[in-house]
């Protein structure tokens, strides 16, 4: 089996913490991770076809979930990319269904932990 | 600190008690303790283990070196810290209304943060580019021309209120000083603070060079380690960092050709308190008796102001929880007791919502009310260092500060913090995913978390049901209402005024001087924080040889 590849983006410059330990855990379990660092939904969108990646992972500790996924997507779109979308961070369970109905595949909310996220997205690769 | 034969009798007699707890904690199968910065603890500490100590060489008076007790003599009774809550949403009009809601309230202070993506955030972009869509008020106050300032600071008295801009950007300090100059201050009268925290690129020396010379009042250097905390190090690393991040800044100043007694006494720290209590109590003294230890005899300062590790503190938040929220109020109330017995100067608490949203006035109320009930009922404030002679907090503290000496030791050996900081990212991060495996695997009980979990978790139905209203619902409106502030400025401003300032700011960075002069007169001409920036990226090019574009300055995006 080829190592699957996932791009890991932040919305803010401030909160890294989240961003960098799932990072590291999706590196111990044989994953490549590209960390694309803060980008713009048009950004990301550029660096997940230039990279081909198998998986987009979208932190967001500051901006407005809803919001930034709509574009998010809509830049895919635009880009033709494929790749399923997991959101994390400071977000609301109430923004779940929301988000879902947008096309993210799974949303974790704080204190998940590393080993289930792990697992899930072996399952979406 | 004390004496020998009395020494001696202790060793026999802690031998016999050591051997005593030993068997108690084999027969339960206990392993031992370790803090969350790696620490070893023993269950008891006596004269023993603070032997070494000297009274008046280690530990000292409050306001006498090395300050271990304290900053200033009289501790909290003369010296009350600084009530500064963190404050900045939506536009200039809801930060302004907040602050004035907190003032009333007993707040005796302000910390203003800017909204990260724009000028103030030192990003040098305005509310109309993109990447303000979905943060736009959001992510601090959305502050653009000087017009914003000028609605911001509306009805507050800066001569009684002590300001800090949370924003390390030079435009915001110049939007600053033309509030303040409008109000008929002179310049060398200026008080107050900005987190222009010590990262490579001209515009923080320019910025600490500029107040040296001309607001001796204002403090401009900052060390921020608090939010490398927050990124997962440990309180050595913290003390140690910005030991070595100080160093670096006045390295830096002396080739300008300051004097440290010129620019060290308007150094501030930003520092954080978590939930190792008696570790961070501990932490704030060593650092204090490092930093003066560094001070006087490393670089030889002289007055003994630039000795002082003045700091703010702002409680720990990696470890609030989503699950169960409100028992973030009883964490964030220990991490503030922790500060206050550590003698910080100024204080902002964490509020219960903030893993879901920023905080609403409900919650900024609460985290002040929290404030008040530890400064006015809780007695600690009225005793200065009250856990000083605590044979564990003496040990501690010295235990800190030595393992921070060799961390800065080790960073030195690398060239200094500038060249180190990939090293000191590295062990930032590994320290964060230690910590979270500790979690994941139950070896730390995280309550609400890991343990105690409730499956029907009351306390987040509560906070989230749309029925208490407790918690706050961004409008992404609030976009559009700064966008149009900002054009009815573009329109109303003299446009001779810009061109002029335009061609000031082109010779400044052409030439290489300290721009805030420029940046005075450009924001004093409405210009915004992007268009400052635009100036500087057609000078400079696309570089971060001026503003040093990373919030998170020290680790910069990779």
């Amino acid at each position: 089996l080829p190592q699957p590849k996932v791009l890991l983006i932040r919305d803010d410059e401030l909160h890294t913490r989240g961003y960098y330990v799932v990072a590291q855990a999706l590196r111990e379990a044989g994953m490549e991770v590209v960390l694309g660092g803060v980008q713009t939904p048009r950004e990301a969108a550029a660096t997940a076809a230039q990279e081909d990646v198998d998986l987009i992972g979208y932190h967001i500790m500051t901006g407005a979930p809803v919001i930034l996924l709509e574009q998010l997507f809509h830049r895919l779109r635009e880009a033709g990319v494929q790749a399923p979308v997991v959101v994390g961070g400071a977000l609301a369970a109430e923004e779940i269904p929301r988000l879902k109905a947008l096309g993210v595949a799974e949303v974790y909310l704080p204190g998940t932990p590393l080993n289930d996220i792990v697992a899930q997205l072996r399952r979406l690769l | 600190m004390y004496d020998r034969k009395i020494l001696k009798k202790l060793e026999e007699a802690r031998a016999r008690y050591e051997e005593e707890v030993a068997r108690i904690l084999k027969e339960r199968g206990e392993t031992g303790y370790r803090t969350p910065s790696g620490i070893e603890v023993k269950p008891l500490y006596t004269p023993l283990d603070v032997s070494g100590t000297d009274y008046e060489r280690d530990i000292a008076f409050p306001g006498h070196y090395p300050y271990t007790r304290g900053l200033f003599p009289a501790g909290f009774r003369s010296r009350p810290w600084n009530l500064r809550q963190v404050v900045g949403l939506g536009t200039a009009e809801e930060t302004n209304a907040r602050c004035r809601y907190l003032l009333s309230q007993g707040q005796t202070a302000l910390g203003i943060v800017g909204a990260v993506k724009s000028g103030m955030g030192g990003y040098g972009y305005d509310t109309d580019d993109e990447r303000t869509i979905g943060f736009a008020g959001k992510d601090g106050v959305q502050l653009d021309t000087l017009a914003d300032y000028e609605t911001l600071f509306a009805g507050i008295d800066l001569d009684k209120v002590s300001v800090h801009l949370i924003s390390p950007s030079a435009v915001a300090l110049a939007c600053y000083i033309n509030v303040c100059r409008k109000r008929g201050k002179e310049l060398r009268h200026i008080k107050g603070s900005m987190s222009n925290q010590v990262r490579p690129g001209r515009e923080c020396l320019d910025i600490i060079e500029f107040c040296a010379r001309n607001m001796p009042d204002f403090n401009a250097t900052y060390i921020d380690v608090r939010n490398v905390r927050e990124a997962g190090c440990t309180a050595p690393q913290e003390i140690a960092f910005g030991i070595a991040f100080g160093m670096a800044a006045a390295d830096a100043l002396l080739e300008r050709g300051l004097d440290i007694d010129q620019f060290a006494p308007r150094i501030t720290w930003f520092v954080n308190a978590g939930p190792e209590f008696f570790e961070e109590v501990a932490k704030f003294r060593a650092m204090r008796r490092l930093w003066a230890k560094t001070m006087r005899e490393r670089y030889g300062a002289k007055d003994p102001r630039s000795w002082r590790m003045r700091a703010h503190c702002q409680t720990y938040a990696p470890s609030l929880t989503y699950q169960q929220p409100l028992n973030n109020i009883i964490r964030s109330t220990l991490y503030a007791l922790a500060a206050v017995m550590g003698g910080v100067q100024s204080l902002s608490v964490n509020s219960f919502d903030e893993v879901l949203a920023i905080p609403t006035e409900f919650s900024a109320t609460l985290s002040l009310r929290t404030q008040q009930i530890i400064y006015f009922e809780s007695g600690v404030s009225e005793v200065t260092d009250p856990l000083g002679g605590s044979y564990y907090v003496e040990w501690l503290t010295n235990r800190l500060e030595e393992e921070a000496s060799r961390l800065v030791e080790t960073i030195q050996s690398m060239g200094g913090a500038f060249k180190a900081r990939a090293w000191m990212e590295q062990q930032v991060r590994e320290a964060a995913f230690r910590q979270q495996k500790e979690i994941d695997e139950g070896k730390r009980v995280w309550v609400g978390v890991n343990a105690f979990v409730e499956p029907d978790d009351r306390q987040l139905q509560f906070v989230t049901s749309q029925g208490t209203d407790l918690l706050y619902r961004y409008d992404p409106a609030i976009r559009d209402k700064q966008i149009a502030r900002l054009n009815k400025v573009r329109a109303e401003r003299d446009p001779q005024a810009v061109e002029r300032a335009k061609l000031r700011l082109r010779e400044a960075f052409r030439n290489r001087e300290n721009v805030l002069p420029a940046f005075i007169q450009a924001t004093a001409a409405y210009m915004s924080g992007g268009e400052i920036a635009q100036v500087c990226r057609e000078v400079l090019g696309d570089t971060d040889d001026y503003f040093y574009y990373s919030h998170a300055a020290y680790f910069p995006a990779t």
